[in-house]
Order: C-alpha cells, then sequence, then structure tokens
C-alpha cells in the first residue's frame, strides 16, 4: 500500500492540521491526543478507493467524534442527575432494581429528550417550526422545503438560523 | 446576554449550516475557533441540540403531526388494497407523475409481521419488510427509508437515477437490486446485483458492488464486508440471516416481527450473533435466538430484555 492512500499514513500526514483543529474544537491537548488516536482506530479499516479526498474526509471523521464525545458526555450527565434525583425518592427494593436496570434508565432518558425536543419544536415560531421540521425531522433538502413552502433557498436558511436559536433559548436549563 | 453573545450564536449556526457541505472550510473554521474560546462554547451547544434531535428523529416524527400531510393516517384509496391482507405480499401501486414535481409524497408503512410491495411508476418494485416505512417523493425518484427494512428492484434506466435516502447514507442507482436495514443504531446496505453509490453526509463516497454490504451509524467510517447474494434481504425468504451481527441490532429485527419491544442489556448489545432465525409468525423468535446465543428472557410486562445467563 503506498502512503498516498494508506490510512495511517494520512492520519499521519495530516497530523499537524487536525492536532490544531482538535485541540481549537475542544480546548484540551489531551483530549485532542484521545480523539486523534480514536481517529486512527476508526480509519483503519476504509478502503482507500472509497475515500476521494482523504484531509476534508479526516477532517470530516475527527469533527463527528467530537460531537459523539459530547453526545455521550450529555447523556451521562442526564443519567446521573436522575440517579441522584432517585437516590431522594422513597423507594422499595423491588421497584428500585426494576427501574434503575440500565436498559430501562436508558429507554426513558431518551423518551423524556425526545418529548422536550419535540415540544420545543412545536413551539417555535410559525415559519421556522414549518422549515425545521420539513428538514430535519421529515428528511426534505433545503431545495424540497423551499419548493414546497413557496419561499426562496436563502428563506429556508433564515428560518433554520431563526429554529436553532430559539430551540437553544428553549432547552437552555 | 449581550449582542456579542447573539453575534456568536449566529455565526456558530452558520458554521454548523456550511460545515454540513462538501466544500467546507476547515481551516477558516480552526481559525475561527481560536479566535475566542467562547466561540467553542457556542458552538458546542448548537451542535448539541443538533445531534440530539438527529438522535430522536423517529420518536419526534411520531409525535409531531406531519408538515407534509402525507402520514400514514391520510386516508388514500391505495391504502385499502394493501390493508386486509396482513403477512401477505400485496402489491400497491403508486400513481405515476400527474400533477407537479412538487407533488406530496406519499408513505408507505407495515404493520408487524406484514409485508407489502410497492411498485411504481417507472418498474421500480420494493418489498417493505415487517413493521417499517418509506416516503416516496412526489417525483418517484427520491425515496426515504423512515424505518425499518425495504429491498429495491431498479430497473435499468442511465438517463433517470433513483436516490434512496437511510439515516445518515443516500444511496444512488441507477439499476440494480440491494436492501437496506436500519435500526440497532447502525444503516446496512447490501446489494444482490448491480452496483450502488453510497454517500455519508457530506463525507465519504463508496461505490458498493454485488456481494458486498456496507454497515455504518452514519457517522465515522463505515464497514464493508463480503455477503452472499442469497442472503440479501433474507426476510423476503421467511429467514433472518447474521453474519457477526450485534445483538442489538438482531434484538430491533425480532421487535419489528413481533410488534413488541425486544431490548438487550446494553452490556450484551455488542456482543457478536451469526445464524439463521426462521420468522415464522414471529412469536418465536426470541426463545431461538436466547437458545442458539445462550441468552436469559426476561419478560418485563410487554417488554423483552435479553440478558446473560448466569455462569
Amino acid at each position: 500500500m503506498n502512503p498516498e492512500s494508506d490510512p495511517a499514513g494520512m492520519v499521519a500526514h495530516f497530523r499537524a492540521d487536525l492536532m490544531r483543529f482538535l485541540v481549537a474544537r475542544t480546548g484540551d491537548r489531551d483530549e485532542a491526543e484521545d480523539i486523534l488516536q480514536e481517529l486512527w482506530v476508526r480509519t483503519r479499516d476504509v478502503k482507500p478507493a472509497a475515500v476521494e479526498h482523504w484531509r476534508a474526509y479526516l477532517f470530516r471523521v475527527a469533527h463527528n467524534l467530537v460531537i459523539d464525545r459530547r453526545r455521550a458526555a450529555q447523556r451521562r450527565a442526564a443519567r446521573e442527575r436522575r440517579w441522584s434525583e432517585e437516590a431522594h425518592g422513597v423507594m422499595s427494593p423491588t421497584e428500585e432494581a426494576a427501574d434503575t436496570a440500565p436498559g430501562a434508565d436508558d429507554a426513558i432518558a431518551a423518551r423524556e429528550e425526545a418529548a422536550r425536543l419535540a415540544s420545543a419544536i412545536a413551539n417555535l415560531p410559525e415559519g421556522a417550526r414549518r422549515v425545521f421540521q420539513l428538514h430535519k425531522i421529515e428528511g426534505h433538502s433545503h431545495g424540497e422545503v423551499a419548493a414546497h413552502l413557496g419561499i426562496s433557498k436563502s428563506g429556508v436558511e433564515k428560518h433554520m438560523a431563526v429554529a436553532m436559536k430559539h430551540l437553544r433559548r428553549m432547552l437552555a436549563d | 446576554m449581550d449582542n456579542g453573545d447573539i453575534d456568536r450564536i449566529e455565526e456558530a449556526i452558520a458554521w454548523h449550516h456550511a460545515l454540513a457541505r462538501d466544500d467546507a472550510d476547515w481551516d477558516r473554521f480552526t481559525a475561527w475557533l481560536e479566535a475566542d474560546p467562547a466561540n467553542r462554547t457556542a458552538y458546542d451547544e448548537i451542535a448539541s441540540i443538533d445531534a440530539a434531535v438527529d438522535a430522536h428523529r423517529d420518536t419526534i416524527l411520531a409525535i409531531l403531526p406531519s408538515e407534509t400531510g402525507a402520514r400514514e393516517s391520510r386516508p388514500s384509496r391505495r391504502w385499502a388494497l394493501g390493508a386486509g391482507v396482513a403477512a401477505a405480499l400485496a402489491l400497491v401501486v403508486g400513481i405515476p407523475l400527474l400533477h407537479t414535481p412538487q407533488e406530496k409524497a406519499v408513505i408507505y408503512t407495515t404493520r408487524p409481521a406484514e409485508t407489502k410491495a410497492v411498485a411504481l411508476a417507472d418498474g421500480t418494485r420494493i418489498a417493505l419488510s415487517a413493521d417499517s416505512a418509506i416516503s416516496v417523493g412526489g417525483n418517484q425518484r427520491e425515496i426515504t427509508l423512515q424505518r425499518g427494512a425495504a429491498y429495491f428492484d431498479v430497473p435499468h434506466d442511465p438517463t433517470r437515477q433513483l436516490s434512496v435516502t437511510a439515516g445518515g447514507y443516500r444511496i444512488m442507482d441507477i439499476g440494480t437490486h440491494f436492501s437496506i436495514d436500519s435500526g440497532g443504531g447502525r444503516v446496512a446496505i447490501a446489494v444482490a446485483d448491480g452496483t450502488v453509490t453510497v454517500t455519508q453526509g457530506t463525507g465519504g463516497r463508496t461505490v458498493l458492488a454485488a456481494g458486498r454490504r456496507l454497515i455504518g451509524n452514519g457517522e465515522g467510517a463505515p464497514m464493508v464486508s463480503p455477503i452472499a447474494s442469497a442472503d440479501v434481504a433474507s426476510w423476503r425468504q421467511g429467514r433472518l440471516v447474521y453474519d457477526n451481527a450485534s445483538l442489538a441490532v438482531v434484538a430491533a429485527d425480532i421487535s419489528r416481527y413481533r410488534g413488541t419491544p425486544v431490548s438487550v442489556d446494553p452490556a450484551l448489545a455488542e456482543r457478536r450473533f451469526s445464524g439463521v432465525l426462521v420468522i415464522g409468525d414471529g412469536t418465536r423468535l426470541v426463545s431461538d435466538l436466547a437458545s442458539v446465543a445462550g441468552l436469559r428472557v426476561d419478560r418485563r410486562g410487554d417488554r423483552i430484555v435479553l440478558g446473560g445467563k448466569p455462569s
């Protein structure tokens, strides 16, 4: 395998750029190193022919790994919060055993989060809500949403930005 | 919050949008992050809301009334054809393009233990597995697998391209036989005949030939492995064939055939299973899997949790 098409070789080749990005993105050099390591593991089995633009590809995977980690940390924090709330409640031993089984707990947490997001989306300003729902929830492209609502693509982008701003405010604890 | 923070959030939203594109400028994004540590916090907030919405998209879709009015509850004459033929392969004929390209999407769904065939005007045939849903765009060239599994038989026509979206993947096809399975936190795309092109979000692009299967979670690098053409969409022959699949994936499939949730102790979710399960009426799948894989069946109301056997 020549160095131009070997995933590990490519990670090494762009190491400095990727580290700079990861340090800026995480604000933590140790975490950036961890993610770079994970990036190497994750891309090890990528068939070289499948990836056209290595640099952009590695940045994209690194970017997604950071987002995955933030999501996982969020879920962990929510779980811990719930546990500490439960610890203050009164429960019989059997109830406790059933309710705190990891599977059930995660399922409840997922339902709660989904319901919270759904209600925040339902409460968006009308135009932003329709655009957000069509694009993010029902999976239509910006072009399809624009055609469906008879607005321009930049109108769709503006509505999306308004939706994100509102959601951020509504979901802030 | 002062105006600086509001600007920052707007910039973060603009970056989030820009980074979704193929030609994302990662160096300028890095420079923006380096300009002020608060930019990173703003970006984290926006990206985590977006990721949370993506993670719960199916549930949110089920909660919110549809914006396109194309939900399964929408009364339709075409529905009546398939509805009475549970567990049989009913043929549903999609309407040809009558009006404008913005014709509303039509959604086809199946109930647990029901399969259904959908024929599109251009000759494409789609077999829908149990408890699955696809939406077919008005122009009949844009299909979304919303949940479950489907098998596509697309007649060869180089002048037209069919696009199927599932999870974070878009499959482009000008004439092949292939299947898509979603559930258990991943998407599997398997080709029985011909070649499809799979793009992942705005990232990698994979050309997938007959006898190959791509498995991924929509993020990171997908895995490509061989699959016997006869095993592609084996559910059409009443069998579920697994080769090194995670138990989470097997449980997700069984849930669709039983119609009640089957989950796996998270400690075992990544344990691998290889083997064949006979679907039958769906009721024996749990006990068959449990005995083959050596699992304990824990019933909690109508939910079933598969756990490890105490040693």
